[in-house]
């Protein structure tokens, strides 16, 4: 008899066995869905034009970029302001006008482009260096796949006046520029580079008197601009100075 | 019959079959070919060796440096995460491993320049130029320099590239004043850049002289010719019969900043 009861204790234990991960708290590590790593579908690019060199500048009544970082600072900052649009693994891409710093940083005997590379770095962003206005052109055209990727949104920080980006000013030669982008040459850009939703504005000065609407002729899309003035003095994000001044699409 | 049942070895075949029914049941064999674990982030930065700041690339016409560059994100492209979707595979039947967040230590960016034209040789052409200052208010050019030898008839409005790190600087600049030089002329050393610029006040483009060198000729007569590059007057002209929305229309004040 005892035989018999202990065999079926046993034959019971191992019931018992097979059934207790249905009872038990589970340990494990549960299975998750499969997720396929995402193809990025979107772009942020912000542009940052050079600073004007205080040879040229410094005599003059209207006197440009006493400090060399108006355009860097505030990128930086609208950067922290993006921050909340990007989607996990996105980044922004800040093309920045590489001879203006080399030059103003030479005249003050200081490595701007690290400084510039620092900023970046603590950003976490894409810095790209452009040498001309036409690598812009060819960026916003090729840089990525612009029929999955296009760009979302578009903003510039530097001179310019109604009709130009001027990404160098006063720094090749005393009050002009060597390197623009003007109304003309927007038709160079793709209407495909930009999504049919694409924000745009520019920080610079007087884009909104014809800039703004050009862009928006071209790409279908507005481009937020200064009518007036924009000061960059007080740092961060440049305001309106002129008087009656205001942002125009 | 009956003893069959109720023997020993009966119970503990019957226990044994029971035991290997109910094991894919229990926890000890697992599938989770669906997790999905994190891989270490890669650097912030590559290696991508930093062109070397120097040359001014060349100003190549816009139609040619519209070819296809290069996907310049070699450096963003890298830390980008994988471009395809992925079918995630099963995992052998171990333990998972639970994701590994990994600090990387930040790390000097080493931005990729974007499609880099060729550098462009800086030298003086031999040639001696003559150069005749006009100082315009609200412009920026220079005034008319041409060949020696030549007729001001064939001169160009220019703007002039100063090198002040060099020193090089326009004779007015030691003169107090831009309009000091009203009219003088100048023996002139340099060239003609392939850089064009734009004079943001008048919304007009002109060529550039580099200078290297200069030699007063002191004051002379004023040319018998209107300051300003040919567009200008191109411009004025076209202006009786185009619309408004043609015109690139300068800013009313002086300065457009």
């Amino acid at each position: 008899m005892s035989h018999r009861l202990l065999s079926c204790l046993g034959a019971a234990l191992c019931l018992l066995a097979g059934l207790s991960p249905i009872f038990a708290q589970t340990d494990a590590v549960p299975v998750a869905a499969p997720v396929p790593a995402l193809v990025p579908s979107r772009e942020f690019v912000i542009v940052s034009g050079g600073p004007a060199l205080r040879t040229f500048e410094r005599d003059k009544r209207a006197s440009h970029d006493k400090y060399w970082g108006n355009f860097i600072d505030a990128a930086l900052l609208r950067f922290k302001q993006l921050q909340s649009q990007l989607q996990p693994g996105e980044k922004i891409t800040w093309l920045v006008y590489r001879p203006g710093y080399r030059q103003r940083g030479a005249e003050m005997v200081a490595d701007l482009l690290d400084e510039v590379m620092a900023r970046a770095n603590k950003a976490d962003v894409n810095l790209l260096w452009f040498d001309r206005a036409p690598q812009v052109v060819n960026y916003l055209n090729r840089g990525k796949d612009r029929k999955t990727t296009p760009v979302v949104v578009f903003e510039y920080f530097g001179h310019s006046n109604k009709a130009c980006f001027l990404f160098d000013y006063s720094n090749d030669i005393d009050g002009m520029s060597v390197d623009y982008l003007h109304v003309r040459d927007l038709s160079d850009i793709s209407q495909n580079a930009l999504a049919s939703d694409a924000t745009s504005k520019s920080w610079g000065c007087h884009s909104g008197e014809l800039f703004s609407a050009s862009w928006k002729k071209r790409f279908g899309t507005p481009m937020e601009g200064a009518i007036g003035k924009t000061d960059y003095s007080r740092g961060g994000l440049p305001f309106l100075s002129s008087e009656g001044g205001r942002w125009n699409q | 019959m009956k003893n069959f049942f109720v023997t020993t070895s009966f119970v503990k075949w019957s226990g044994a079959l029971l035991l290997a029914a109910l094991l894919p049941l229990s926890g000890l064999a697992q599938n989770n070919g669906a997790i999905i674990q994190e891989t270490a982030p890669a650097p912030a930065t590559t290696s991508t060796p930093a062109e070397t700041p120097g040359e001014t690339p060349s100003a190549a016409p816009a139609a040619a440096e519209s070819t296809p560059a290069p996907a310049p994100a070699a450096t963003t492209e890298s830390t980008a995460p994988a471009a395809r979707p992925v079918t995630p595979t099963p995992a052998p039947a171990a333990p998972v491993a639970r994701p590994v967040t990994v600090t990387v230590p930040a790390q000097r960016a080493v931005p990729v320049v974007l499609n880099q034209a060729p550098p462009t040789k800086r030298f003086s052409d031999g040639v001696t130029y003559v150069g005749h200052r006009y100082f315009e208010e609200k412009g920026g050019g220079w005034g008319w320099i041409k060949k020696d030898g030549d007729s001001w008839g064939s001169a160009k409005w220019v703007a002039i590239q100063e090198d002040p790190l060099r020193g090089i600087l326009v004779p007015s600049r030691k003169m107090g004043s831009r309009s000091a030089d009203q009219d003088y002329e100048y023996k002139l050393t340099g060239y003609f850049s392939e850089k064009v610029a734009y004079d943001p006040h008048l919304d007009e483009t002109m060529p550039v002289f580099v200078l290297e060198s200069y030699q007063s000729l002191g004051q002379a007569k004023p040319l018998d010719r209107k300051p300003g590059p040919p567009m200008r007057f191109t411009r004025s002209k076209r202006s009786r019969s185009s619309s408004r929305e043609d015109r690139p229309v300068p800013s009313p004040d002086g300065d457009s900043f």
